[in-house]
């Protein structure tokens, strides 16, 4: 599935977004466009698919200063296609990995069960490409507070865990002749509101009043979470 | 028995159970049940309606803010939006059971445990928060009775927690047992407890400092292991000339035993000593001597954890499962609702279920339940889920270590029993700074679910 074709299954929802002062931080339905936004490394080079390291996840704020998210190259192609829903009953369909293996993969990095999500003290939430104690598996993301796990290459479908509803997804677009990787939306759940909302005071006090919800334009640094955050922890 | 005596017998032994209760009953406005259906208030200020506003769809009441009730009221319109919710707790400030202990050596502060509003939890769930204490039930009419008013019900949640039982650890004599409850505090129910137990580990100069774990499922299984660790660690870090003994009822540490064992011999040899099969038998408040069958011992400062039962409001109530050692309700085992009576439930520690008595119990329980009721509200039945029960405990402080257990549980259809845990439960019992801070986004985790903020 590319990219128009994305669009089209989720257009219906897509339309009904943005009417209204409050809904800039809020999109209804499963997929909304935001600012294409290029991403780079720390120095400010542009990222490129087929270099990015497969160890562990980067950490980038998309498409707020405030909303951490994961850019991550999975070993294998992750194919478009499977059903998900979230708790509101929304069926959305994964639009699969980017770059010319079909291995890159973006979402929202923030457990939508209890809203653990990376931080610079420490991170719960963490993409492992070995083996997972709490899953049993290899290659899943999963949040040690308790214990949910996420398939990446799947969508972000639920795996285990208590947790309700898939990672909401960060839509990618490569640039085939650069190899260069472009956020350019989110689908799935809408958890930034509600993630504002718990963590209004916290990223005032870090980021400066009101800045966690400037949208992020040009280009968005994306660092591997161990160096983002001084202990990101598998479980 | 009739109603009368029924009621004589009650307020016997409320005396007791009272100055105990977490989410009690004022005064003595209750008549015992005589038969499922018909505890009623007897008195009180129960005569007028709360004002509120008119239900704008099924009334759904939750009594109790701690982590059962508080999660019920925060999922129950995201279940079902039509829900008029109302949660209805004595205290007006929250303050955390759960990760209290941690309080004690400075891994958190008080504000960890305590900022969090009953304000912020309805305005972010779409509730109505009530600061009233319960006087009295009629379930024929859905009316529950409280010292500011009455107030109907569609749908009524009893979620007190436990009380303590005294008795069960032969402290009897009244002035003793208060003694015992203000001196040496359990700690496994209400903040003062804590603010109490926070003290003495700060003003512990040396001597001997016993920690005693009673007998049957009783609250926080791990904590007071837990607790016994931390003050250990306490000794050890500022160096006090002091001891920590652990007095268990039990046979054998009650979770995570190896993990905690390894704590034991690597961490505090020589500073704790863990005696099992050591049952409390009695205890001096005054001379400061616990008695068990065979020894007893004098220390200098203690924390002891008697028994526990349902909170005392569910007996007053009349809700009492005959069959239960630790006077809990009488509820369906996989849908919580009281035997006969599909308008009231019963949840979190005052179920009368093996369940592990803990906050992600509660917290995993409490979403299930919401589900139920909103099911129940539309007419319709859901299949049971298990609770799960995800649970750190931190072994060493210095740094911050814990041990990890993640249990579900599993439903006997035959016996219409819960029988224990999952054949999948799985445990981390080398204890490590990754589950040290992961400790602390759980708890964080659960505020945030209840709490909306």
């Amino acid at each position: 599935m590319d990219r128009r074709d994305f669009i089209k299954v989720c257009g219906a929802s897509a339309v009904a977004v943005a009417a209204g002062a409050q809904s800039r931080l809020v999109y209804s339905g499963t997929a909304k466009d935001f600012a294409r936004v290029k991403l780079v490394d720390e120095t400010g080079q542009p990222l490129k698919a087929a270099s990015l390291g497969q160890k562990e996840a980067y950490v980038f704020n998309y498409p707020y200063a405030g909303i951490p998210c994961f850019l991550i190259s999975l070993p294998d192609a992750a194919p478009a296609g499977a059903p998900l829903k979230t708790t509101e009953g929304e069926e959305y369909s994964f639009p699969g990995g980017v770059g010319a293996k079909k291995n890159v993969v973006g979402y929202m990095a923030v457990c939508t069960h209890q809203f653990a999500y990376p931080k610079k003290s420490e991170s719960q939430l963490s993409y492992n490409p070995g083996n997972s104690e709490v899953a049993g598996r290899t290659g899943v993301i999963t949040c040690c507070a308790h214990n949910s796990v996420y398939d990446p290459a799947v969508g972000g479908k639920v795996l285990g865990g208590k947790t309700p509803q898939p990672l909401p997804g960060v839509r990618l677009e490569h640039d085939a002749a650069t190899d260069e990787i472009y956020a350019t939306g989110l689908y799935g759940a809408d958890l930034i509101e509600d993630f504002f909302k718990k963590f209004k005071a916290k990223l005032n006090a870090e980021l400066g009043f009101g800045k966690y919800k400037e949208e992020v334009t040009g280009s968005a640094q994306a660092v591997p979470l161990s160096k983002y955050s001084a202990s990101a922890d598998s479980c | 028995m009739d109603e009368t005596n029924s009621r004589r017998g009650f307020l016997k032994m409320g005396g007791a159970a009272l100055a105990a209760a977490s989410t009690g009953v004022a005064g003595t406005a209750f008549a015992a049940a005589k038969g499922e259906k018909h505890a009623h208030a007897a008195g009180g200020m129960s005569g007028g309606k709360l004002d509120l506003p008119k239900a704008k769809g099924p009334r759904l009441v939750i009594v109790g803010a701690g982590t059962s009730g508080m999660t019920i009221a925060a999922h129950a319109k995201k279940e079902y939006p039509n829900f008029d919710v109302v949660l209805i707790d004595k205290r007006d400030m929250y303050s955390s059971c759960f990760n209290s202990s941690l309080w004690y050596v400075g891994v958190i502060n008080l504000e960890f445990l305590a900022a969090h509003s009953f304000l912020d939890a309805a305005v972010n769930n779409n509730y109505i928060f009530v600061n009233a204490t319960v006087t009295g039930l009629d379930q024929a009419t859905r009316t529950l009775h409280t010292n500011e008013g009455e107030i109907g019900y569609d749908f009524l949640v009893l979620a007190p927690g436990i009380s303590y039982d005294y008795a069960k650890i032969g402290v009897k004599d009244v002035e003793n047992r208060i003694g015992v409850q203000q001196k040496f505090p359990g700690g496994f129910i209400s903040p003062m407890e804590h603010v109490t137990l926070n003290r003495k580990f700060k003003e512990f100069e040396g001597g001997l400092f016993i920690q005693t774990v009673p007998s049957g499922n009783y609250r926080c299984l791990p904590g007071p292991y837990e607790r016994a660790c931390l003050m250990a660690g306490w000794i050890k870090k500022n160096k006090i000339p002091g001891k920590v003994l652990i007095l268990d009822a039990n046979p054998e540490v009650t979770i995570k035993a190896k993990g905690f064992h390894a704590a034991f011999d690597e961490l505090y040899k020589g500073i704790l000593e863990w005696k099992p099969t050591s049952a409390v038998t009695g205890v001096d408040a005054e001379k400061k001597i616990i008695k068990t069958e065979f020894d007893s011992y004098k220390f200098d400062d203690a924390s002891i954890y008697p028994n526990i039962r349902g909170n005392t409001l569910i007996e007053q109530l009349g809700l009492v499962d005959p069959k239960s050692l630790q006077k809990e309700a009488n509820i369906d085992v996989r849908f919580y609702n009281i035997k006969g009576d599909p308008h009231v439930y019963v949840t979190g520690d005052s179920r009368n279920h093996p369940y592990s008595k803990s906050a992600n119990t509660s917290n995993t329980e409490g979403q299930f339940v919401a589900k139920v009721l909103a099911a129940r509200a539309q007419g319709k039945e859901i299949a049971w889920e298990s609770p799960e029960t995800v649970c750190f405990s931190m072994t060493n402080a210095f740094p911050p270590e814990a041990i990890k257990v993640d249990a579900k549980y599993t439903y006997d259809p035959k016996t219409d029993a819960i029988t224990g845990f999952s054949p999948d439960t799985k445990t981390w019992e080398t204890r490590d700074q990754a589950m040290g801070r992961a400790y602390l986004e759980w708890a964080q985790g659960i505020y945030r679910d209840m709490f909306g903020a």
